[in-house]
């Protein structure tokens, strides 16, 4: 298994992000730094602007101010160095409605550009989508398809995961086995930012908590 | 990274896609047959009357027909996340956005390219003249595709886009219209007509190197308006 601390330390830095959407100001002067080996979790209302901050993380979206900043240099500057070591899962999970599963996965390690850490067989097993190889998208429901898009986070070898609500959707048994690899994640030197409306406490997990709103 | 492997990836994604949803690909093709075949029967069918209309009647109609198939392009990958997901790759997005329209032509383009002879057969086209057809459509077709597939990109985050699309989209497709269908006339007259098939190369050429790069960051910018 390649672990992302071979990749060495990384450090996430927020620095004093404005965002403002119809003359509606919803991210003021928000600054963090979360470095590897830890847990940055985001908590905030509905409308509060998690979704918005972790879209201008991932690069999705330009803050209207300030910047962010990957090992002290500007994400937008880096974009093909942090791809490659991002995984960012939004509300939507990108999962083809005409794909099968196997499909749809294979599809996400191929555009990951990284060989992977793990086959899609296991990663499967491990979401509970065995036997839903040649299953269409279409024919899964939700949880099922926010389980396809999950395997990522066996199978893609990035060090830095931003997570919109990987709970939403999600049965009792997905979401413990979430928290130990989130743990073993951080563990290995990996970098979590996460938001969720579900409260979880990840023991001997250096977090660090943020409040939107 | 392997660039190629990425490509084809992508490639064969959007044409498996595609033929998973027929009756979608189908409806280009359709409507430009329909389009053609009407003709006929709505004006005259003299053969000399077809004779004169008929470079013109399957331009539009192979026109019309792309900026119908237009419509459905990125819009799921937009709305079901896989857009974020490609952008966010640590691949360039115009090589991404080249193999999107390469499926795109082939399964809007290249079946319409395919069946415009046998539309030249019916509006009494001659047999070079429908060589020269053929050419003009396999030149200007690709065109149609990347200069609607930037149009696309860039009205994708609006609500409703389909006027605005194609009030951005026509005016870039005149050229083509108008080179194309005269190459077939000029053809048909027997002009030289090599100036304008040179004319729809040089689009082409054109299109096909600068379109990718232009898409992706039209994507870009409607991804970051959402």
């Amino acid at each position: 298994m390649i672990s992302p601390a071979s990749d060495g330390i990384s450090e996430l830095c927020a620095d004093n992000l404005h965002y403002e959407i119809n003359d509606k100001l919803i991210l003021e002067g928000v600054s963090f730094s979360v470095k590897s080996g830890e847990m940055l979790f985001i908590e905030g209302s509905n409308g509060s602007g998690k979704t918005t901050l972790l879209r201008i993380l991932s690069g999705l979206m330009q803050s209207d101010e300030g910047k962010v900043n990957w090992n002290g240099k500007d994400i937008e500057d880096e974009r093909i160095e942090y791809n490659q070591q991002l995984t960012y899962l939004g509300h939507s999970t990108g999962v083809k409605a005409e794909l099968s599963t196997l499909e749809n996965i294979n599809f996400f390690s191929a555009l990951s550009g990284l060989p992977q850490k793990e086959n899609a067989q296991t990663a499967m097993e491990w979401v509970g989508l065995k036997g839903y190889e040649d299953n269409p998208g279409r024919h899964l429901s939700y949880g099922q398809q926010r389980r396809i898009a999950l395997t990522r986070l066996l199978m893609e070898p990035s060090q830095i995961w931003i997570l919109d609500e990987p709970f939403a959707g999600l049965d009792k048994k997905m979401i413990s086995a979430l928290e130990t690899r989130f743990k073993e994640h951080v563990h290995d030197g990996g970098l979590l930012v996460l938001t969720s409306h579900q409260h979880i406490e990840l023991d001997q997990v250096n977090t660090s908590r943020l409040q939107l709103g | 990274m392997n660039y190629s492997n990425t490509f084809l990836a992508m490639l064969f994604r959007d044409l498996r896609i595609a033929f998973r949803q027929r009756a979608e690909i189908m409806l280009p093709v359709i409507f430009f047959v329909v389009v053609v075949s009407l003709f006929p029967l709505a004006i005259s069918p003299d053969p000399t009357v077809l004779k004169s209309i008929g470079p013109g009647v399957i331009w539009i109609a192979a026109l019309l027909s792309i900026l119908l198939s237009l419509q459905s392009l990125f819009r799921s990958d937009f709305n079901d996340g896989s857009m974020e997901q490609i952008l966010l790759s640590p691949f360039p997005g115009s090589l991404l956005m080249l193999a999107r329209i390469v499926a795109q032509w082939c399964v809007t383009g290249l079946p319409l390219i395919i069946i415009s002879p046998l539309l030249g057969l019916l509006l009494h086209l001659d047999a070079h003249v429908i060589l020269v057809l053929f050419i003009s459509l396999l030149l200007g077709v690709p065109y149609l595709n990347m200069v609607g597939a930037i149009g696309v990109a860039l009205t994708i985050g609006l609500r409703q886009a389909g006027a605005l699309l194609s009030l951005l989209v026509l005016p870039l497709y005149v050229p083509v219209l108008i080179f194309g269908s005269n190459a077939v006339i000029s053809a048909a007259n027997d002009l030289p007509y090599n100036g304008q098939l040179l004319w729809l190369a040089a689009l082409l050429v054109i299109a096909t190197t600068l379109s990718p790069f232009v898409i992706s960051s039209a994507l870009r910018v409607s991804c970051s308006y959402r």
